[in-house]
């Protein structure tokens, strides 16, 4: 896994070492950082290649890797309590319910979603793109970059629907045994029951934490709703 | 009898009649009818000539075999069994004589013996690398006490990972590429065989047949489903350790392991240990000693940091005694503690000997395994 010095930086305002004393220090604290390389132009910092073991899938994104920073050094981290700014939003996005019905909670816990309509789906700018740019990540779309950046900061699974193309609410189930999904990669899957799916009330549309689906893709839609899962 | 036909060699021969079967006088039969063949095989040089000693010898009607099977016919039926298994080697050491393909393609031989010549030397074998360097390790800690323990290479998933403490859906399996064995999805998940992807099953194996104090060293060959690369290989080897006793403690460990590397590499060679992880201890360490290239200043080899990381360890994991203690209550992790660790043979192996590439420790190349006497 790829983190960026910077962007850890930008959650602990107070981390003062240099990028290779960061990455020994947190080393050494057994959050392995197996190389340091110089990304970018000067100033961009550097790109940590990390080999984090599985009992710490917490610090397997940036924000996880900042919270560690700022204990060693003992700075403030910066919480995340972001909230979207209700005037950027149409009134009508404001408004829209979706059904969320979770058939399965011994696999999911919370799952949580947002609806946004009248959203112009077009390429990434700022700082998604820069941080994307610098960890060699691909850059889609506005939609599901913001889905890829919420994975990259906060290591949570997120995925951007396409409204329209659903069929009713929102569920969380089992497959059925052999249900049929086309994944984003354009593979047709066959499921069976031990698979988790988000789904519609017809059909499933993303395979749980995995890969959203095919058909339910945001590709240049003016409608658009982002979702989010707590396993 | 054993005279038998000695007063007249060169009196046309005839197959002497038998009333004993005895094993004695079976071996005087046989033998003077098989001399009496070496002496007319040994006259015959051209391809008529053999052809004529084979319509004398195993000519359909007239052969003196045939002839011999009519005298043994009157064996008694006790004798049958003897008689036929005689017959049929007699049968064997001629048949090939009598036959003009044989005599002319191998020619008359000379079976003279040069003495002069130097004797046949057999070219001494020497240890794999891998064995060596295995046993090599192995020797460090059966001086400190150690036995060694074994295990089989195909396990069931309750051996691998579940009393590992690697339970269903773990991502930490998924770490390990596992090479599972096929048509076990009818069986429940800890029954299904795999080929094992570390040794540490020997260690649940062997605590179940025997209480602490327990101190084993598991050499032994594991399989992941790796690519092929020049430090990968689908099969390879471990060795693991495991030392359970009253009052074990993250000291002993160090101690034990401090010692093990100055004993193997040296003792100038210093040890550190990190955090890391394995499900089956806690705490866990990765261990690293100093470059045994450079002495620590920083070189090619050890990426310019000065130190090799080497070692896995760590004090068992109170849940990994609880799965033993289903056999054995005396793991009774409030009573005992321990730790375990284990190391890579090939990736130590390669730095010892100064291999480049793993696969040449599996090629069998004797240009390679030469260097090795």
């Amino acid at each position: 896994m790829n983190i960026l010095s910077q962007w850890i930086r930008s959650y602990v305002p107070g981390l003062a070492a240099a990028d290779r004393e960061l990455a020994e220090a947190l080393t050494l604290r057994g959050i392995a950082v197996e190389g340091v390389f110089e990304v970018g132009e000067v100033g961009n910092g550097s790109l940590f290649e990390m080999d984090i073991t599985t009992n710490r899938v917490d610090a397997m994104n940036h924000y996880g890797i900042a919270r560690e920073a700022a204990a060693i050094v003992d700075r403030p981290l910066v919480s995340l309590d972001d909230m979207l700014d209700d005037t950027l939003l149409s009134p009508q996005s404001r408004t829209v319910p979706v059904k969320v019905s979770i058939e399965a909670p011994e696999l999911c816990g919370r799952f949580t979603t947002r609806a946004l309509s009248d959203v112009r789906i077009k390429p990434s700018t700022g700082v998604v793109a820069e941080r994307f740019a610098l960890l060699q990540q691909k850059l889609i779309s506005n939609a599901v970059d913001a889905t890829n950046y919420v994975t990259l900061a906060m290591g949570h699974p997120t995925h951007a629907f396409d409204r329209d193309k659903l069929e009713g609410g929102i569920v969380v189930r089992r497959a059925r045994s052999q249900e049929k999904l086309r994944t984003l990669d354009g593979v047709e899957r066959v499921l069976d029951q031990e698979d988790l799916v988000i789904a519609d009330e017809k059909k499933a549309i993303g395979l749980a934490g995995v890969m959203g689906g095919w058909d339910t893709m945001t590709i240049a839609s003016n409608a658009a709703l982002t979702s989010m899962l707590r396993l | 009898m054993i005279g038998l036909f000695c007063e007249e060699p060169m009196s046309p021969f005839e197959i002497p009649g038998l009333t004993d079967y005895s094993p004695s006088a079976l071996d005087s039969f046989f033998s003077a009818i098989l001399t009496q063949f070496d002496q007319e095989a040994a006259a015959v040089h051209s391809t008529e000539a053999v052809e004529q000693l084979r319509i004398r010898w195993i000519g359909r009607k007239q052969g003196l075999l045939t002839r011999v099977g009519e005298v043994l016919k009157g064996a008694p039926p006790e004798a049958r069994r003897e008689v036929g298994m005689r017959f049929n080697a007699l049968k064997f050491a001629i048949e090939p004589r009598c036959d003009p393909e044989q005599v002319k393609t191998s020619g008359p031989v000379e079976d003279a013996i040069d003495i002069t010549l130097p004797g046949t030397r057999r070219a001494l074998g020497a240890e794999h690398p891998l064995i060596r360097t295995m046993n090599e390790i192995v020797t460090v800690f059966a001086a400190m006490g150690y036995s060694v323990g074994l295990g089989p290479e195909v396990e069931t998933d309750y051996y691998n990972f579940e009393s590992l403490n690697f339970p269903p859906g773990h991502p930490a399996r998924d770490t390990q590429d596992t090479l599972v064995i096929t048509q076990q999805e009818r069986k429940p998940l800890r029954d299904r065989l795999l080929m094992r992807t570390h040794t540490s099953p020997v260690q649940i194996h062997t605590m179940e047949e025997q209480p602490p104090p327990l101190r084993i060293v598991i050499p032994g060959k594991v399989h992941r489903n790796d690519e092929l690369d020049a430090t990968h290989s689908p099969i390879f080897h471990q060795v693991e350790g495991l030392c359970v006793d009253t009052n074990i403690t993250f000291s002993d460990l160090k101690g034990t392991l401090d010692h093990a590397m100055k004993a193997f590499f040296g003792s100038s060679v210093k040890t550190r240990f990190f955090p890391s992880f394995f499900p089956f201890t806690e705490p866990s360490a990765d261990v690293q000693i100093s470059c045994i290239f450079c002495g620590g200043r920083g070189c090619r080899k050890c990426k310019q940091s000065g130190w090799i990381e080497l070692l896995g360890c760590g004090m068992v994991d109170p849940a990994v005694f609880a799965f033993a203690a289903r056999k054995q209550p005396a793991y009774d992790s409030s009573k005992i503690s321990g730790f375990a660790f284990g190391m890579g043979v090939e990736r130590i192996a390669m730095m010892k000997y100064g291999i480049g590439d793993i696969s040449q420790l599996y090629s069998g190349d004797m240009r390679f395994l030469e260097q090795f006497r």
